[in-house]
């Protein structure tokens, strides 16, 4: 068992530094940061160009290059200096970590309460219309783009909406409208991108619980249950739902790694301020240390919950040994 | 049992019956379970008219690609203009169905493509096993943990992608999973009697995997590549949408929507009719993929 964890763990930090590795490789094709700075302002001298590329870095090889920047994130957390703006890295991520993380743990939130109970109730009704239903819910939702269902959101509920219902219901973009910061402003700003982030994670999770609860279910230990004469109610709620309910840890952490993979595109259609907005839009302005960072930050986040999901599946389920 | 019947009975009929206890072709029972998911049936019907479409836009689009009304503006859906205009004129359906072609080629090439190098790497990986296993799987693995669309968003915002290369990337980025499901039917196969009763006669290593496990393991990859083909369309529309994918003039469903945005609470029409496309186009992917799943599942046979 800890021989297991303790190989998952060593896998996932070879993982994570191959992705380093990758990320760090990828963005140095975009070529010099200081080209533009170059052809926009012709009144710099190569000395200056000589003090930046110094101060940066950039007259090493990018190995090295890989190594001064790796080094100094994991020994002091530290992720550089912007290219564009004259600030660290850290400095400007800063405050689009509490944004972030407000946004992905309402959505984790709303799916697992959604998913859940969903799952569970569409296998003991199994192809009931309920059932039917939700199976197809769950296909639209997984056959529909994040981005799309952001605008018809906005457009649907943001737009006509509030024109028919004449207040505000719901903001279509940013996270507090200006000058205002109580709670009901944001619970408005936050609904719609929440919504968009859940829907995908509801259908493909209420898949994987009803599936859980349908095993559970044809049991042999269920049908002993039943035959010794346990009222229904006891033979699901005590006996099918406790064994359902094991993979639903693994879901939980499954799927805090699709959402936060899922970020960046809903953050952009609602100009939402975390970092997956801030991560398109560094891309946009060829701010690549800012990207390259937040490239990290999540593959950090994927990686982490995908162990979790592993460890915790070992842990709670007694029937799988692991050697 | 079988003679009783032959003797006792006319020609018509004794035929019939040898018929029947001859029993059902791999085919026949495929298509019984397959018929029988009407949904996934009904999908492959619309995906086919989908592809046709696809490929006779130019002949059947109501417009020219670039073909102005300057007497509909920005208008509504109506008669003659069934899913409206854009602000510059041009028939949003013409702009649909020249968009949807890019889309759906794309999604069909990297299902093509993603699949051919997921089978190859799958069958070698399960075919000789050991260190050719390790290797290649290893490599599969490292594949799989890549973000891929963080990837091609960065990738789109250095390069400047066309049709072809998302469709390239996007295979070379999307065959992992087809490459584990086949590995895993190939090291069941490869252990059945027909593989070592070829090898047993000196069938070569090539042959076999192409006469002998290929067709075994057929069913999963189908599966798996239909579903590749939904993945790929939803990830070239979030990359062009966000503007790093395909870049207009060229339409694809994506880059239609990335239009649309900015004028979106008057010009509703832009938005809604390439998304519902998308949705129909995936849906009936994903519908199909179940149906052929459930058809070739030997237990849900009857």
């Amino acid at each position: 068992m800890y021989a297991y964890i303790i190989r998952r763990l060593l896998f996932s930090i070879l993982i994570l530094f191959l992705a380093s590795v990758t990320i760090f490789w990828l963005v140095s094709l975009a070529g010099d940061p200081l080209t533009q700075l170059k052809q926009s302002n012709p009144r710099i001298t190569q000395s200056d160009i000589n003090r930046l590329n110094t101060l940066y870095g950039l007259n090493q090889p990018i190995v090295i290059q890989y190594w001064y920047w790796i080094s100094d994130i994991v020994l002091h957390g530290n992720f550089g200096l912007s290219f564009k703006q004259n600030a660290s890295v850290n400095s400007i991520i800063a405050p689009r970590v509490w944004p972030t993380v407000l946004l992905l743990g309402s959505a984790l939130i709303l799916s697992v309460v959604v998913a859940i109970p969903l799952g569970i109730y569409s296998a003991i009704r199994k192809y009931s219309a309920f059932d039917k239903s939700a199976t197809f819910f769950s296909f639209m939702g997984f056959s529909m783009p994040d981005f799309w269902l952001g605008l018809i959101l906005q457009l649907v509920l943001g737009v006509y909406l509030s024109a028919w219902a004449g207040v505000q219901i719901f903001a279509i973009s940013g996270m507090h409208a200006p000058g205002s910061n109580g709670l009901v402003d944001l619970l408005q700003h936050l609904a719609l991108p929440v919504i968009t982030l859940s829907v995908i994670q509801i259908a493909t999770y209420s898949r994987f619980q009803r599936s859980a609860m349908m095993d559970a279910l044809n049991s042999d230990y269920l049908r002993t249950a039943r035959a010794k004469g346990l009222p229904q109610r006891s033979v699901y709620l005590k006996h099918a739902l406790r064994n359902a309910l094991i993979p639903t840890v693994t879901i939980l952490a499954l799927s805090t790694a699709a959402i936060a993979g899922g970020a960046p595109v809903a953050e952009t259609v609602f100009s939402w301020p975390g970092m997956g907005f801030l991560l398109i839009d560094s891309l946009y302005k060829s701010d690549y240390n800012i990207a390259r960072a937040l490239l990290l930050i999540f593959a950090v986040l994927v990686v982490l919950f995908n162990l979790i999901a592993d460890i915790a599946y070992a842990l709670v389920d007694p029937r799988i040994s692991y050697k | 049992m079988v003679e009783q019947i032959r003797g006792g009975s006319q020609a018509v009929t004794a035929s019939e019956e040898q018929a029947k206890i001859k029993g059902r072709t791999q085919r026949e029972i495929f298509w019984r379970q397959f018929k029988r998911h009407k949904l996934a049936l009904i999908s492959g019907v619309v995906l086919i008219f989908l592809y046709i479409v696809a490929l006779l836009t130019p002949y059947v689009a109501p417009y020219g690609f670039a073909e102005i009304d300057f007497l509909a503006l920005a208008n509504g859906p109506t008669l003659v203009h069934p899913m409206g205009t854009d602000e510059l004129g041009r028939d949003e359906l013409t702009r649909v169905l020249y968009g949807g072609r890019v889309s759906l080629l794309l999604g069909l090439g990297v299902g093509v493509f993603s699949t051919v190098i997921g089978a190859v790497i799958g069958i070698l990986a399960g075919f000789y096993g050991r260190f050719v296993d390790l290797g290649l799987m290893g490599f599969t693995d490292y594949v799989l943990t890549l973000p891929f669309l963080a990837l091609l968003l960065v990738l789109g915002s250095i390069f400047q992608f066309d049709a072809v290369t998302i469709t390239v990337l996007l295979a070379a980025l999307l065959w992992p999973q087809i490459a584990r499901i086949v590995r895993g039917q190939v090291l069941t196969v490869r252990e059945q009697e027909y593989v070592i009763a070829a090898r047993a006669i000196g069938v070569s290593g090539a042959r076999i995997m192409v006469r002998h496990i290929l067709p075994n393991v057929v069913g999963a990859m189908v599966v798996q590549a239909t579903l590749t083909v939904g993945i790929a369309i939803l990830a070239e529309s979030v990359l062009s949408f966000l503007g790093l994918g395909i870049q207009p003039p060229t339409p694809s469903w994506g880059n239609l929507l990335s239009d649309a945005q900015t004028n979106m609470v008057q010009d509703w029409w832009l938005a809604v009719f390439p998304g519902i496309m998308i949705v129909i186009t995936v849906l009936c992917v994903n519908f199909l993929g179940d149906g052929l799943r459930d058809a070739l599942d030997p237990k849900s046979v009857e």
